[in-house]
């Protein structure tokens, strides 16, 4: 038995470090950790209010994560036709099938077998599934083109919950997602606090509307990169900011450079990071001008993690049997033809014309389904719950859509009004530009050559606007911070308050989608 | 005690939450429909198979869950072979210590037809027979898509046939989705594989409806007071 005075040193390090711990939280501002917390209950609710395995591919990115804790490998890479049913080991398959799952994914009219006499059928074919029933999902994965980065994160809660039921599993794994949606928000805050100064109201506006944006509760607790991509790109934001705002440092560099390379493990459109990670470097240069070898050390802080991400993917993916980096996806998008058509400068143009400008005045040339800026921007954005499919009454969003085009009139009525301030704020806007513009354009051109390689279909959602969303609330904050003093918080309020019934009215949809 | 800024942006918070919850209230959760009670089979996505019945031959389906609020079951008839509509089609459902038989009239058009059935007492796992009792072939309209797959198995005059006869259970009553907020939550429930038991959905329904707007109003206000404070 050890003696108190044994005792004692260890028993003070603990209490130290409990004070610690407690005077560091204790230092969290209030109205963030009050934001904190209603993210954090809107996500268990979305997890209880959407069924297991019917967010967007969360089957196959459930499939993937199996595959890769249970193997140590990545699954193999679907390069023929996508099949119509999703991938996985049996114990998913038995799953979704005893549930009726699968179907109830796509088609709205469908409800999954949600009694407990199903229940118990599931319970049944669970106990006579075969030894190695869960390992063997790797036959093929459409998403193994996805970069290791979360999944291999997403392995450590499926590793600690593989004992439970596969049900139980994925509730619990979702919810471990939600500190990807947490860090997001945390990272809105602070960069909220770097552009506008220690003011509270546009702290908790900013960091609010990215909480209480509808989807991304929804999504914070479903199995999908997007949580991990959303964190990322907002960390990168906020690095990039504080590099500027700062001057150059190896550290801040290697912030923004280990952003940008984590998102880039993370998903291919992480890849937009990069472009925007060049402009941060110049413009940071530009500004505060370090020596020659100052601006050599910078640069290899810049490019070495960024680097070393590649290196680390290409030389994993070879250990783990896998081939190209992306699938090959990024050299099959700088081919000039895809299925047997070409790339056209004009076509493309035209495409992106007619998404914006349709109704307006219509180019003959573009191809591809009827998709404009209202599915993306407005539905899709907003309130494609389940697998996307899932949305808000069509008068609620009637109502987004007038209220974000009043939105976008009043950004650019502030612009105007506080066109001084903008011009001084040069490098954040360039910067925020060039991450809304190297993302739309990615995202266009991805699309068109889905459009051209298949002929039909659309790889341009709402979803893929999320990484944005602290540029998002920084809009709404600029603008409400541009009106006469009382005004602006009050235009907060409202729009926090919308938020709200936003939240709850796609909670209300979701259950009476899947449970009634 | 709240200053004129953190008072007015707080009063307007939680009015518009207020506003909106009524209005919530009014046109979602009191609206009345009918329910899907249940859908052991159903219909193609995209691409939809029909299966033939001929005079006398019976289809069955094994494994299908049979709600007890499932009062009446939808069929989806395909073009019928003579001009006087679909043949007469009798649906037995059976299930351990339960049976029910009903009839579709002669004459029905291609397109949705429902007929009225009497449910168990209780969810139960079965069969659904469809027996053609007319002179004609019967069309009847399901699924082979992978995607609509179900777990059911099916059979024609005895022997396995791929794919689905699509079917659906809907409650002939109309409810308020409010009044069925309850089974809802036990579904819920279920496909937590009972995780989160029901009376957890029910705490969490009511935390959650409680703490987030006024969380959410406490929050601003607080950043407000700060502001103020500085």
């Amino acid at each position: 038995m050890a003696s108190a005075s044994d005792t004692r040193p260890d028993e003070h390090v603990r209490a130290s470090h409990r004070r610690g711990l407690r005077a560091r939280l204790g230092e969290v501002p209030k109205p963030l950790a009050l934001i904190l917390f209603v993210a954090a209950t809107l996500s268990l609710a979305w997890d209880v209010a959407s069924p297991s395995l019917e967010g967007p591919d969360e089957a196959k990115h459930f499939a993937y994560v199996q595959y890769l804790a249970e193997t140590g490998h990545l699954p193999r890479v679907l390069t023929e036709a996508e099949p119509e049913v999703a991938p996985g080991s049996t114990e998913e398959q038995v799953t979704v099938n005893s549930l009726g799952l699968r179907p109830a994914i796509t088609n709205r009219h469908v409800r999954p077998a949600w009694s407990s006499v199903d229940l118990n059928l599931l319970h049944e074919a669970e106990r006579s599934m075969a030894h190695g029933s869960r390992t063997n999902g790797g036959s093929g994965n459409p998403l193994a083109k996805n970069p290791p980065l979360y999944y291999a994160l997403m392995t450590i809660p499926y590793r600690a919950f593989v004992w439970l039921p596969l049900l139980k599993r994925v509730f619990l794994m979702r919810l471990l997602n939600v500190l990807f949606y947490l860090a997001t928000i945390v990272f809105a805050w602070l960069l909220a606090g770097e552009l506008f100064g220690a003011v509270r109201w546009k702290q908790a506006l900013t960091a609010g509307v990215v909480a209480l944006e509808p989807q991304m509760a929804f999504l914070s607790v479903t199995i999908n990169p997007d949580n991990l991509l959303i964190a990322l790109t907002t960390g990168f934001l906020l690095a990039s900011v504080r590099l500027i705002k700062r001057g150059p440092s190896p550290w801040r560099v290697l912030a923004a450079s280990l952003f940008a390379a984590a998102a880039s493990l993370t998903h291919g459109r992480g890849l937009v990071t990069l472009p925007v990670l060049a402009v941060v470097l110049v413009v940071t240069w530009i500004r505060h001008r370090p020596a020659a070898r100052g601006t050599l050390v910078l640069a290899a802080a810049g490019v070495a993690p960024v680097g070393a991400a590649f290196l680390f993917y290409a030389l994993f993916g070879k250990a783990t049997g896998s081939g190209s980096l992306y699938g090959g996806q990024v050299s099959e998008l700088n081919s000039r033809a895809a299925g047997g058509r070409v790339f056209s400068v004009g076509q493309f143009a035209s495409t992106i014309w007619n998404f914006y400008f349709e109704p307006i005045v219509k180019t003959p040339k573009s191809i591809g389904p009827k998709w404009g800026w209202r599915q993306v921007f407005i539905e899709g954005f907003y309130s494609s719950f389940g697998s996307g499919n899932v949305s808000f009454p069509k008068s609620v969003v009637a109502v987004l859509r007038a209220l974000t085009l009043l939105g976008l009139a009043a950004l650019v009525a502030a612009i105007v009004a506080c066109w001084q301030q903008v011009r001084r704020a040069w490098p954040y806007v360039l910067v925020a530009l060039s991450l809304l513009v190297t993302s739309l354009v990615f995202l266009h051109y991805v699309n068109y050559r889905a459009v051209l390689s298949r002929g039909a279909g659309h790889l341009f959602i709402g979803r893929y606007l999320l990484p944005m969303i602290a540029l998002f609330g920084i809009a709404i904050t600029f603008t409400a911070g541009s009106l006469p003093r009382r005004l602006g918080p009050m235009f907060g309020a409202a729009i926090l308050g919308c938020a709200v019934l936003l939240c709850f009215t796609g909670l209300f949809v979701s259950v009476f989608r899947f449970y009634a | 005690m709240a200053s004129g800024s953190a008072r007015a942006a707080t009063a307007v918070a939680a009015a518009v939450i207020s506003l909106g919850a009524l209005l919530l209230l009014g046109f979602y959760l009191l609206h009345k429909e009918k329910p899907i009670a249940g859908t052991p089979a159903p219909q193609a996505l995209f691409h939809a198979t029909t299966f033939t019945l001929h005079p006398g031959q019976r289809a069955c389906m094994s494994s299908v869950t049979l709600p007890p609020n499932g009062r009446t079951l939808q069929l989806l008839l395909g073009e019928p072979s003579s001009g006087n509509g679909s043949p007469p089609i009798e649906v037995l459902l059976s299930a351990p210590g339960y049976r029910s038989v009903a009839q579709l009239p002669r004459g029905e058009s291609e397109g949705p037809a429902q007929l009225p059935v009497r449910p168990p007492r209780h969810f139960a796992i079965g069969t659904a027979c469809l027996t053609n009792r007319g002179t004609t072939p019967a069309v009847l309209v399901g699924s082979t898509e992978q995607r609509s797959r179900t777990r059911s198995r099916l059979t024609i005059g005895g022997r396995p046939v791929a794919g689905d006869i699509a079917l659906t259970f809907a409650d002939s009553k109309s409810k308020t989705r409010l009044s069925r907020l309850g089974e809802a939550f036990e579904h819920a429930s279920n496909l937590t594989d009972r995780l989160i038991p029901v009376w957890l959905v029910w705490v969490i329904a009511v935390f959650v409806a409680l703490t987030v707007p006024i969380a959410t109003v406490a929050f601003l206000q607080r950043a407000l007071r700060e502001d103020e404070a500085a």
